[in-house]
């Protein structure tokens, strides 16, 4: 190779002695080639009865939207880690023409799947539903997030205290700190007049598994019979909002699960809405 | 962690612990002045608002919290079904119907989380506004050393949640679009971009939510018919906070009285309920310098039902906690010596019996110690017998080191003589 800089031939002798081999290009193995859309997901809870539902809210939220507003033919698969997603979380969506997308971007990309018109209520039957939608979205992502998140167990089991390797959660709603979601956000531990560096957060558990009851009885009282929600004619974000914290609620600890299971309109909904969902997704071919 | 003894009030006296109010409000946070404004709806007279400034005292860490008694209950939701099974007859949640309440429990979770947002992106991170006069304020609350780190801690709680929705960094985004003062291409592109941040976030997200409460409040006197309710007295904390301190960045109280007045005479409602009408012709916000503000507050003066008598806040400050000991004890010092007296319960003058025991019992020990290893403390006369034949012995001690000082010097002499001598004759 030429060299604008003249190199002694010392030197040259010298590096004579490590040969620079450049080896041909490696072929990349052929995978499945992507014909369909595909959504990255965190695992479910249990694939031993076929479920494909993730056992992440967001991501079930997002899985169910999609079902929820008719696009066939969605795969599923939850061998990707986070790190391999977009902003690091799941999740993210492979499109046919090998897009990866947000879950930001996901709304977007339904609609142009089915073609839709722009709707000003989005879905809602009037603007004083769309207003209210928002309202239960504020509860939902507020107290009954906070609910579900401190029933899970925190304490980890013996052979990942054995074995502990630091590595990322594979759901995003795990590493967000719970401040994140209430309002006012969690007092610290430590208390705030103390001399020690605040840490931890502290949350009034009693107070939080009132707040929730209160929410899941007037969640009940809000669905009634209706079909979907605030008496919408087809399903909405909120519909798959409600459905996924409902379903990880029912497949949570008892606190969560019991409070949610005394209400039968709320659960026969949940199941219909499951068959739904379940329905629409498929699994991808591993590669 | 702080605990201590807070109490001294009567057994069954309901306290409501609130931090401490400022520019004519009673509290300066919203979750503390909507319990106040509650429970004036739902028993006015009927509690007691004490100021607390330790927040470590609360079951979940935060205030408000009511106390009566032995019981202690935070969260506002908890402390207004509380409130709301002592008032009877004044529940508000009598006169809404199953579908109003479940809507209700919505829309609250809408107004803590949205509008808190926006009343902690206004107190904490616009520009100026906590630099310059929230932190100063809130240290003016607490002792030293509390008043150096206390507020900035209040600060960060907020930065998780304000991070995730974008409005942390507003401060630094306005200060990044002031520097380009100059309208040419390139810098108006730039203060495009930065505009799309800061100031403009904000007032997007104000708009979006206020929007939505505005349409929900339309042209009613409250929310939900003509009484008023939990969610009324949450929403009028929220826009109180948002439009009456005199913040030295008034970008949401500006955009509020301007857009929102079905929101502003709402709360100003609200507070005629725990404010007469003559103190709030005179408040201080109506010496603020943005006409709207004096526009709509003279228009609203006399808001307040005629159904609800005014009845005044018994408000009191809470008594010094164990954390604050320290720090107080010279001012209670201060307080002992000018004569002021209080009378004490039998609980305190036990505490007090026992507290000085504790400091004879350490001194005893220290002096018990001292005599059991031997220490004498000797007070001697000039004249004492003992203490001449101690100088006595000291001079012939002296005297005794001059001579083997002289020694010394002779042998070393000697020494340094036979080695001269050694050397001659080498």
């Amino acid at each position: 190779m030429a060299s604008t800089i003249p190199i002694p031939v010392a030197v040259h002798r010298f590096f004579a002695k490590f040969p620079l081999h450049i080896y041909p290009d490696s072929p990349l193995p052929q995978k499945n080639e992507v014909q369909r859309p595909s959504l990255w997901i965190a695992p479910p809870k249990s694939t031993v009865s076929g479920s494909v539902l993730s056992s992440d809210v967001e991501c079930l939220k997002w899985q169910a939207y999609i079902a929820l507003r008719g696009v066939k033919d969605l795969s599923v698969r939850w061998d990707v880690t986070p790190d391999g997603s977009v902003d690091g979380r799941l999740p993210s969506l492979q499109t046919a023409d090998r897009k990866v997308l947000g879950a930001r971007m996901i709304p977007g990309w339904v609609d142009d799947e089915l073609q839709a018109e722009d709707d000003a209520f989005e879905g809602y039957k009037d603007a004083t539903s769309k207003d209210e939608s928002r309202a239960w979205v504020a509860l939902l992502e507020g107290i009954v997030h906070t609910a579900l998140t401190i029933s899970k167990p925190s304490s980890p089991d013996l052979k990942a205290m054995l074995f502990y390797t630091p590595s990322k959660p594979l759901t995003s709603t795990a590493s967000t700190p719970l401040s994140t979601h209430l309002s006012p956000p969690a007092a610290p531990i430590s208390g705030i007049s103390s001399i020690f560096p605040v840490y931890g957060e502290r949350v009034s558990q009693s107070a939080v598994e009132a707040q929730y009851h209160d929410a899941i009885v007037s969640l009940s009282d809000r669905l009634g019979n209706d079909e979907w929600f605030l008496g919408s004619s087809r399903p909405t974000a909120l519909d798959a909002l409600a459905f996924a914290y409902l379903h990880c609620l029912l497949a949570g600890s008892d606190p969560v699960r019991v409070a949610v299971a005394r209400k039968v309109n709320l659960v026969n909904w949940e199941r219909r809405v499951q068959a739904i969902v379940q329905a629409s997704c498929t699994v991808a071919p591993s590669s | 962690m702080s605990s201590g003894y807070s109490s001294p009030s009567t057994a069954d006296e309901l306290v409501l612990h609130v931090w401490p109010g400022r520019w004519d409000l009673p509290s300066i946070n919203p979750e503390c002045l909507a319990a106040i404004l509650y429970a004036q709806i739902v028993l006015p007279g009927g509690f007691v608002v004490e100021e607390c400034t330790n927040p470590d005292l609360s079951p979940n860490g935060h205030l408000p919290y009511i106390s009566s008694g032995l019981t202690a209950i935070s969260t506002y939701g908890s402390i207004s079904k509380h409130l709301s099974k002592l008032g009877g007859s004044r529940n508000p949640s009598n006169h809404l119907d199953a579908l109003q309440s479940a809507q209700e429990t919505a829309w609250l979770a809408f107004a803590q989380t949205h509008l808190g947002d926006l009343v902690a992106c206004s107190l904490y991170t616009l520009k100026d506004n906590y630099w310059e006069y929230v932190r100063p304020t809130l240290a003016d609350m607490f002792p030293v050393p509390q008043k150096y780190y206390i507020p900035d801690r209040m600060r960060n709680l907020h930065k998780s949640r304000l991070e995730s929705i974008g409005l942390w960094n507003v401060a630094a985004e306005e200060r990044e679009a002031e520097k380009n003062p100059n309208p040419n291409a390139r810098s108006r592109l730039n203060e495009t971009a930065s505009s799309a941040f800061g100031k403009e976030k904000v007032l997007e997200r104000a708009r979006t939510h206020l929007d939505i409460l505005a349409n929900l409040l339309h042209d009613k006197p409250y929310f939900f018919g003509n009484e008023p309710s939990s969610l009324d007295a949450v929403v009028a904390a929220h826009i109180l906070l948002l439009t009456i301190p005199p913040l030295p960045n008034d970008l949401l109280r500006a955009f509020i009285t301007s857009n929102f007045p079905t929101l502003c005479s709402h709360a100003k409602r609200l507070r005629s309920l725990i404010q007469n009408e003559d103190s709030l012709s005179t408040s201080r916000s109506f010496e603020l310098s943005t006409p709207y503000a004096s526009e709509f507050d003279l228009q609203n003066a006399s808001s307040r039902p005629q159904s609800r008598p005014f009845v005044p806040l018994t408000i009191r400050s809470a008594p010094h906690t164990s954390l604050s000991a320290f720090t107080s004890i010279f001012s209670s010092w201060r307080d002992s010596s000018a004569g002021e007296k209080e009378e004490k319960t039998d609980e305190e003058k036990q505490y007090d019996r026992l507290r000085w025991g504790w400091y004879a019992l350490a001194v005893a020990s220290v002096f018990a110690w001292g005599a059991l290893s031997g220490l004498r403390i000797v007070v001697a006369k000039p004249d004492d017998d003992d203490l001449r034949k101690r100088r006595e012995n000291k001079k012939v001690d002296e005297g005794e080191e001059e001579v083997e000082e002289e020694e010394a010097e002779v042998v070393e002499i000697e020494v340094e003589e036979d080695a001269d001598e050694d050397d001659d004759e080498e």
